[in-house]
């Protein structure tokens, strides 16, 4: 006995679905903007960003070494206070 | 598809991103002029043409300062769609929300020269469509535009936007279904050639 006639198949995609595919389709296919200078400025930015945050760091590690600097200072002057009988 | 950028073939995105992160700009460079085609792309899907360049050039920054957190254990293009798909979503919040007048068209409306069968035509149409697909959720726009428009993945579309695959898959779906609602209303436009309006999922 013949097989019967296969049914719809269940995944096939409905009449929406494909003409969704294809709008979408147009829109993959469609110009995008071009943005030509947009490494040279990005880079340009990375550049003097670098440096700000470089500036900073140096700037920040000074400052924590003068507050050690000064801590210790303080320190060995209290501890002198302290340690003078008189 | 737009064509990708003609980039330098000099070394593999991970050793680039090594050596940028070490502070060779001229690394980063050849990293930028690589990836930037898919940047803006991907900006201007979800964000429009207006604010894409700057969060195309936004992303790239933060990429840039960022790079020691990139360890090569997946494609450095995901990694930075990541920040782009991000800093996307945060730019559309802090918006205020812009009516998309996504209500029907036809034929009688169109100027003359917008008639079927005219490349302006085609432009047009393809026009009101990324209209209608920036009127779906943020969310939903994202995935879709990664994954319709840009055919990444369902893994990287995760690794992108931080959410399980089961959720990238539900977010597609109901992104497709909401955007055949709105096409819908659109006669024109959901016309199937040689036949009625498309009806049914």
């Amino acid at each position: 006995m013949a097989d019967p006639p296969p049914g719809p198949d269940p995944d096939a995609p409905t009449p929406a679905e494909r003409r969704l595919a294809d709008l979408l389709a147009e829109v993959r296919g469609a110009p995008v903007p071009e943005a030509p200078d947009l490494t040279h400025r990005v880079v340009r930015n990375a550049r003097w960003q670098r440096g700000v945050r470089e500036a900073l760091s140096s700037l920040g590690a000074l400052s924590a070494a003068l507050a050690e600097a000064a801590a210790t200072l303080l320190g060995l002057h209290r501890k002198h206070d302290g340690g003078d009988p008189r | 598809m737009s064509a990708t950028a003609v980039a330098p073939d000099i070394g593999d995105d991970t050793e680039l991103a090594r050596r940028a992160a070490q502070g060779d700009l001229g690394a980063f460079e050849v990293l930028v002029a690589r990836h930037r085609d898919v940047v803006v792309r991907v900006a201007t899907r979800i964000v429009g043409r207006d604010d894409a360049e700057d969060v195309a050039q936004d992303a790239l920054l933060r990429a840039f300062h960022n790079l020691r957190g990139y360890r090569g254990d997946a494609p450095f293009r995901s990694w930075l769609l990541r920040i782009v798909h991000n800093l996307s979503l945060n730019e559309l919040e802090r918006r205020r929300p812009v009516p998309v007048d996504v209500g029907e068209e036809t034929p009688a409306d169109l100027p003359e020269s917008a008639q079927p069968a005219s490349s302006l035509e085609r432009s047009e149409r393809r026009d009101r469509l990324a209209m209608k697909i920036r009127a779906l959720r943020p969310e939903h726009r994202a995935v879709l535009v990664l994954r319709d428009l840009e055919g990444m993945p369902y893994e990287d579309i995760a690794r992108i936007t931080d959410a399980p695959m089961g959720s990238v898959k539900g977010r597609l779906h109901r992104a497709r279904s909401e955007l055949m609602d709105l096409l819908r209303n659109n006669t024109y436009d959901w016309e199937i050639p040689g036949g009625r309006p498309a009806s049914g999922t």
